[in-house]
């Protein structure tokens, strides 16, 4: 969990931001192309939020939500491979210092970890009590309201891409043709969340594993 | 941009940077509910569709 905790730090994160305004200010656009990508966190947390986490709702897989939040492209593939081994991902409600931190779910069911996705292979969803019996497996305790006057609804508490073991600079070290991509802004996702688009709010190409500064 | 399964088939490498973000307001449900919840991750390396908007 990264806080600005200190008088140094605000010091240091406010030198960052204007460094980076300045920057900006003479910044080109990017060509469109595919391309390898190195996301940061920030980044990502929005891209886990959008395509992973709202697809692991059950209700979602289930169809109940289609007309409003919609579906998910992966119904009906527990078990079965949907992304590299590197990916790994799951919800967890017993972390303090996240904002989705509570120890029962509004149906009375106490919190843990669950694993969505391990070594790229889909293995659960986030579950209420009646979906988990549809899904044969315990409710994972996602069941939350907003207050009193809502009907709970399975909700992500927080759900993370697993940590790896590289070392940023060396992830970037590697890329012969690519970007750093830095900081969420919008998501664009369709109603299965199987096409997305995500802007950021800044990204800075990466040549012969150097980035480059426009 | 691009395709979930392609990217996430893409994926080759994961930062030991781990970070949690706060979302505040993810809608969701008839009538809308607002939710606060976390949301993670480290650096992640994949292959996606670079474009500027303007």
């Amino acid at each position: 969990m990264e806080q600005i905790s200190n008088k140094n730090k605000i010091q240091h994160s406010a030198q960052e931001i204007a460094l980076k305004a300045s920057q900006l200010i003479d910044a080109k656009p990017a060509k469109e192309e595919k391309a390898t990508v190195v996301m940061n966190p920030d980044f990502v947390s929005l891209l886990t939020h959008e395509i992973l986490g709202h697809p692991s709702e059950a209700d979602r897989v289930l169809g109940k939500e289609m007309a409003w939040a919609g579906g998910a492209w992966w119904k009906g593939k527990i078990g079965e491979k949907i992304g590299s081994e590197k990916l790994n991902v799951f919800d967890d409600p017993t972390i303090k210092e996240s904002l989705g931190w509570y120890y029962f779910d509004d149906e009375g069911v106490k919190t843990k970890k669950t694993t969505l996705v391990e070594n790229g292979i889909l293995k659960n969803h986030m579950q209420n009590r009646e979906t988990a019996e549809i899904f044969d497996t315990p409710s994972t305790g996602n069941m939350r309201a907003t207050n009193y006057r809502f009907m709970p609804l399975i909700r992500m508490a927080c759900t993370c891409i697993g940590n790896g073991d590289w070392n940023v600079n060396e992830m970037i070290k590697e890329v012969k043709n690519g970007y750093l991509i830095s900081n969420m802004k919008i998501p664009s996702i369709d109603m299965k969340r199987y096409n997305w688009s995500i802007s950021c709010q800044y990204a800075q190409k990466i040549e012969n594993g150097r980035l480059q500064i426009y | 941009m691009g395709i979930a399964p392609e990217f996430f088939e893409s994926i080759d490498a994961c930062g030991n940077d781990f970070t949690i973000r706060p979302i505040t307001n993810c809608g969701k449900g008839d009538p809308m509910q607002s939710m606060i919840m976390g949301n993670g991750g480290p650096s992640v390396r994949g292959i996606a569709t670079v474009k500027s908007v303007n």
